[in-house]
């Protein structure tokens, strides 16, 4: 079975996003009313091969915890699996 | 002092490195990323630069590189030194050879300067060129890192909002140093600075070569 998957990765909420802040500072210089919560993530988009959707599941959280991400620093979420 | 240069697709120091290493009598060999063989040497070293374009995060892929499985191996066995240079250091601390990790420093600025730190007792001068240097950790982690048998190398003035003005830690029972400043920069008669030298005489004296 081939499945596709969305995946963000952003800092977790103890962390400061200064690429976040830098933006904030941008906004607000255009006149550009926003609130100082910018957060600066990535984003993945992937397809896997997999016999099951749980397995592919399984994998999917491997990648994102060991390949995409830094548990110190970022937290990510898996935000779709499509089944293709 | 046999060491081992380890070369990524993307690294920038590694000649400055073994320039450093020639100038001070050592016996410096480059290694390519993919290779799987550390035997013989007495120090290995990560040096600085941008280890995979700095794709993902910076030190990210590079753990996952063949020599890294080789270097655990190398740490684990004590067969000598491990030292990381700037992103060296940044992919120690991905590859959870050391705790905590390295962020955007807290300017969001390139920092390049010749940064003071407290080196055992007595204040060096090394240059930094980072824009990924600010060390961070939780409180847990960093009562570890105090409590642990761990040194942590701070500096005079805190450039980068690094936790505890931290720039570089050394594991002593395994023998891992990471440093964000560059020992490599300050050795040759052109650098402004020659403090280098006590990084690597450290490393000497702690292998008692």
């Amino acid at each position: 079975m081939k499945f596709k998957v969305k995946i963000i990765v952003k800092l977790k909420d103890s962390i400061k996003d200064i690429q976040g802040k830098t933006l904030h500072t941008v906004l607000k210089r255009n006149d550009i009313d926003i609130n100082d919560t910018i957060n600066v993530g990535k984003y993945f988009e992937l397809e896997i091969n997999a016999p099951c959707i749980d397995c592919a599941k399984n994998e999917i959280d491997n990648i994102a915890r060991e390949y995409l991400s830094n548990p110190v620093l970022e937290q990510f979420k898996i935000l779709e699996i499509l089944e293709l | 002092m046999k060491a081992a240069i380890i070369v990524f697709p993307g690294t920038n120091c590694d000649k400055d490195t073994y320039k450093a290493l020639k100038h001070i009598g050592w016996e410096p060999q480059y290694v390519w990323h993919n290779e799987t063989d550390l035997k013989g040497f007495d120090v290995a070293i990560l040096p600085g630069g941008f280890s995979y374009g700095d794709y993902i995060r910076a030190g990210r892929l590079a753990k996952f590189s063949p020599i890294l499985e080789e270097l655990k191996r190398f740490i684990k066995d004590k067969q000598g030194f491990t030292l990381g240079i700037c992103n060296g250091f940044q992919i120690l601390c991905e590859s959870k050879l050391l705790p905590g990790a390295l962020t955007y420093n807290k300017s969001g600025r390139f920092i390049c300067e010749d940064a003071q730190l407290s080196f055992k007792n007595r204040t060096i001068t090394l240059p930094i060129a980072h824009k990924e240097g600010c060390f961070t950790c939780d409180d847990n982690t960093l009562e570890t890192i105090k409590n642990r048998d761990m040194d942590i190398i701070k500096y005079i003035t805190n450039y980068n909002g690094s936790i505890s003005d931290i720039c570089g830690l050394y594991n002593k029972e395994f023998k891992i140093f990471g440093l964000m400043p560059h020992p490599e920069r300050a050795i040759l008669p052109h650098a402004s600075s020659n403090d280098g030298k006590t990084i690597f005489d450290f490393i000497k004296e702690k292998l008692n070569v």
